[in-house]
């Protein structure tokens, strides 16, 4: 991946698309777990991939691409919520396209929006996206035993939802 | 370089859970409409990608390849001055250059221009300059140079670092080969520094190697070091390791220095425990630096023998050696600049902080603590916490030092990424060595007063990088604070601060700081009357309920411990243990401690230290059926879904859920999370208690299969049917 990093700062288009295309998945958790529909998790990885095409030379370590990228979409995110906050209070917004929202009880749906943007967005990015504590706490603007502590308290909340639907499915 | 494989710190990324975590936010995979938004938003970039002008870096560039067109032409010129010289003399412009080469060929100065040359020849001083590295041949076996890549001391520890270069392709390979250990996810040294008998002695060493099964050498090495005439011995490194990335075997050593006076011997990564006599004032002087000095190292390796076999190859095996003998001596310039004593008198929440004695390698501190109450004060079972510490000790002496990163630091790459273990860059190891100016013995609680004074030693497990960078001094009120201490995230409570500075040695600056609200701690409320502890439910707290408690080595059941003001020594208690629809009863015989096969009773009494008042408590260990502990069942703590305490004599229910209530005291007395986002609070925990059963002996309890009860009851432990 440096190597394509490389390749894109010396203008090399095809490499920066390899790079984005290698990184969609990564790119879409991010979004997916500050944003609630899928259409706004379109806008802001859309306008991230525009961010990074024109600033792609302004990372000055290639190692660490997957990291910047992830604090572009987190901005770009946290941008669109910006833009729309007095327009519609996010907790009213609907969860789109999870395929799995027709077998869950109302009940654990909003469990699992109540598991919140910090627990779900830490989740994220430790346990699908493969930072490490230190990269998140940089990201995130915390310190790394913050970042601990929010992966453990997002953890056992994350448990304490799937056991409840556990139950619910049980019944 | 790395000994140590993932150690986490209790943050584990199952493959369950992430697959799990990932179906339950829905993002498994990209939705197709998100596929199409992409690429649609790839069809529409511009075709060209902008490219940043650098023009530093072309500027450079060119000038780069200016310089190397003219000193090509002008090796050219000079090959050509040696048969033609009068033709290069005659070049406009470098024609001056080849005249001053011919002339200075020709005849000597006289003596006054030497003089006058060697006059103006005087080196202005300059700035020490890094490490060198030295390269050392191999006095005898070939195998390849040794080289010492950095070497480092501020007076208290030297820090060295080695690497060999080897020359047999074959013999670096089969060292890669062997170096990654799969089973334990770790590297393991190739070379280590003696020959010997192999020993199957584990490291357990502060360079984290967390190996053990690796054969090591435990006798005398003959490798040597030795600093200003004191020899430091060797015998305890754990050798080179390979390195991955630049594909050669690797040591590092981390000794401290012993004073000139002193002698004997030190063995390498001591802890600061064992370390020879710390800095004092009197090794600074009044400004708290010292002039640099310079060390004299001489290092010998005869050998180095090979630990690990490789994995069915052919090629070397455990105890091969190879005999190099390398030797080498040197002298490091010793960098003092950074080291001082500050006597802030800095003060936070009864924490006086009187004295630091700084090197960037090792930290003593002095200061002053409030009396804040007794672990045992607390009342909960050390087998609850993560720490598990004594809790005879006294709360709020539990103190760690790390290194900040420095500001805007733009490297998020960390080389212990999650372990959270001491082998941080930024930690500090070490802690309390002296009270109330005893100095070399252990803290008792008799010694402990109002006020006390405590000296603590704190050292880093490697050279220290980003010296300039403030340090941060924290005091927790119990050892579960540090979160190097811990080998995992607590997930229901968060100890409490008792204080924290921030020590600036750059600027000789202390100051009082509060980066443990990022981490959502409290701060201890000395005002306090006393500890706080759990609720008492009609005079029982359940300070613990264990599996980690073995009484009877075989995992076969769970401790619980209670507390209470008041003697229930001879109360007539019970435990009902609830499975579905079945219930069980505990009983002890009273009084005096009891262990059979059945299970064990143990009372005790602590005073507590703010009110003088005694505590009772008494311990009961249940064994339970063989299913719950010999057929694989997951966890023996989930065997019964409740345990509830109960009065024999009244039926009473004295505390419905005593895993609850030990969760409940845990939180209290250890600490909560604070000012935490409302929308992370955990949900209201649904009750596990089942309705409409009743408690006691009103309804007949179950029994287990009677092979596991009928033969093993007896009078003071029993099972009742």
């Amino acid at each position: 991946m440096e190597r394509w990093v490389k390749k894109a700062q010396n203008g090399d288009r095809d490499a920066f698309l390899r790079l984005m295309q290698a990184n969609e998945l990564a790119m879409y958790r991010v979004a997916k777990s500050i944003l609630h529909n899928e259409v706004d998790v379109e806008d802001a990885v859309q306008e991230a991939i525009c961010r990074a095409f024109y600033k792609m030379d302004t990372i000055r370590q290639p190692k660490f691409f997957k990291t910047w990228m992830t604090r572009v979409v987190i901005n770009c995110c946290y941008d669109l919520l910006r833009q729309q906050k007095g327009l519609v209070p996010l907790e009213l917004l609907p969860e789109e396209g999870r395929e799995d929202d027709r077998e869950l009880s109302l009940d654990v749906r909003q469990t699992l929006e109540a598991l919140g943007e910090n627990d779900r967005l830490i989740l994220t990015l430790y346990y699908l996206n493969d930072l490490p504590v230190k990269q998140i706490a940089q990201l995130l603007s915390i310190t790394e035993g913050a970042a601990k502590m929010r992966l453990s308290h997002g953890r056992k909340k994350f448990k304490e939802i799937f056991q409840a639907r556990e139950q619910e499915a049980g019944i | 370089m790395r000994y140590q494989g993932k150690h986490s710190a209790g943050v584990k990324k199952r493959r369950g859970f992430r697959a799990q975590l990932a179906k339950e936010l829905g993002v498994e995979t990209v939705p197709e409409s998100f596929r199409q938004a992409m690429e649609k938003t790839y069809q529409e970039l511009p075709l060209d990608m902008p490219v940043a002008y650098r023009p530093v870096r072309t500027f450079l560039r060119r000038t780069a390849s200016a310089a190397a067109a003219c000193g090509l032409l002008f090796l050219a010129l000079l090959g050509v001055n040696t048969t033609y010289p009068q033709l290069t003399e005659a070049l406009p412009g470098l024609g001056m250059v080849f005249q001053a080469i011919n002339s200075r060929n020709q005849e000597p100065l006289d003596d006054r221009s030497h003089l006058m040359l060697e006059a103006e020849a005087t080196p202005t001083p300059v700035p020490q300059p890094a490490f060198r590295p030295i390269t050392v041949h191999p006095n005898e076996e070939p195998i390849g140079d040794l080289i010492i890549e950095d070497a480092w001391s501020d007076g208290r520890y030297l820090w060295l670092e080695m690497s060999l270069d080897l020359e047999d392709a074959s013999l670096k390979e089969t060292l890669a080969d062997m170096a990654y250990d799969e089973a334990s996810g770790t590297l393991q040294p190739v070379f280590s520094l003696s020959p010997g008998s192999p020993a199957s002695s584990g490291m357990g060493s502060g360079m984290g190697s967390g190996i053990d099964d690796v054969m090591y050498m435990d006798v005398v090495s003959d490798s040597e070091l030795i600093l200003n005439g004191i020899v430091a011995s060797l015998s305890t490194s754990p050798g080179f390791v390979w390195d991955e990335e630049r594909k050669m075997p690797t040591a590092s050593f981390y000794i401290p220095i012993i004073p000139a006076e002193a002698q004997g011997e030190v063995d390498g990564n001591t802890s600061s425990e064992n370390a020879p006599a710390t800095a004092s004032s009197e090794d600074l002087d009044s400004s708290g630096k010292k002039g640099q000095e310079l060390m004299d190292i001489s290092l010998t390796i005869p050998s180095l023998t090979i630990v690990q076999s490789p994995k069915g190859a052919d090629g070397p095996i455990t105890g091969d050696s190879f005999q190099p003998f390398y030797n080498v001596n040197f002298q490091l310039e010793i960098d003092h600049v950074k080291n001082q004593v500050m006597e802030p008198m800095a003060e936070d929440n009864g924490v006086t902080l009187r004295k630091i004695t700084y090197t960037p390698s090792e930290v003593i501190l002095e200061a002053d603590l409030p009396d804040i109450g007794l672990g045992s004060d607390l009342m909960i079972s050390s087998s609850s916490t993560i720490a598990s510490w004594d809790t005879s000790q006294p709360l709020g002496i539990y103190a760690d030092l790390v290194r900040k990163p420095p500001e805007g630091d733009g490297s998020v790459e960390s080389r212990q990424e999650d372990t959270g273990t001491a082998d941080h860059p930024g930690f500090y190891r070490g802690g309390l060595i002296s009270l109330n100016d005893e100095s070399g013995i252990s803290y008792n609680a008799e010694a402990w007063g109002e006020t006390n004074h405590l000296v603590y030693s704190f050292t880093t497990l490697r050279k220290p990088e980003n010296q300039d960078s403030p340090l941060v001094l924290t005091f927790y009120e119990t050892p579960e604070g540090s979160n190097f201490d811990r080998t995992g995230c607590p997930d229901d409570y968060n100890p409490r601060v008792l204080a924290e500075f921030t020590i600036e040695p750059s600027q000789g600056l202390v100051y009082t700081s509060e980066n443990y609200r990022a981490e959502y701690r409290e701060k201890v409320d000395i005002s306090r009357e006393s500890a706080p502890h759990g609720d008492f439910e009609n005079g029982f707290l359940c300070a613990g309920v264990n599996s980690n408690e073995d009484v009877f080595l075989d995992s076969s059941g769970q401790l619980i411990q209670l507390i209470s003001l008041e003697d229930m020594t001879y109360r007539n208690l019970g435990i009902l243990a609830y499975r579905n629809e079945e219930t069980t009863l505990f009983t002890w015989q009273v009084g005096s401690p009891t262990e059979d096969e059945s299970g064990a009773y143990y009372p005790w009494e602590f005073a507590l230290s703010s009110t003088g008042q005694t505590a009772f408590g008494s311990a009961i260990y249940l064994r339970y059926p063989e299913e719950a502990y010999k057929y694989d069942f997951p966890a023996i703590s989930d065997w019964f879904t409740r345990l509830s305490l109960v009065d024999l004599d009244t039926d009473q229910v004295l505390i419905p859920d005593l895993q609850e209530s030990a969760a409940q005291a845990r939180k209290k007395a250890l600490g909560s999370w604070t000012d935490y986002n409302s929308q992370n609070q955990s949900p209201a925990k649904p009750s596990s208690a089942p309705t409409g059963q009743p408690f006691g002996p009103a309804a007949p309890p179950s029994t287990w299969p009677s092979s596991a009860v009928s033969s093993q009851l007896d009078d003071d432990l029993s099972i009742s049917e």
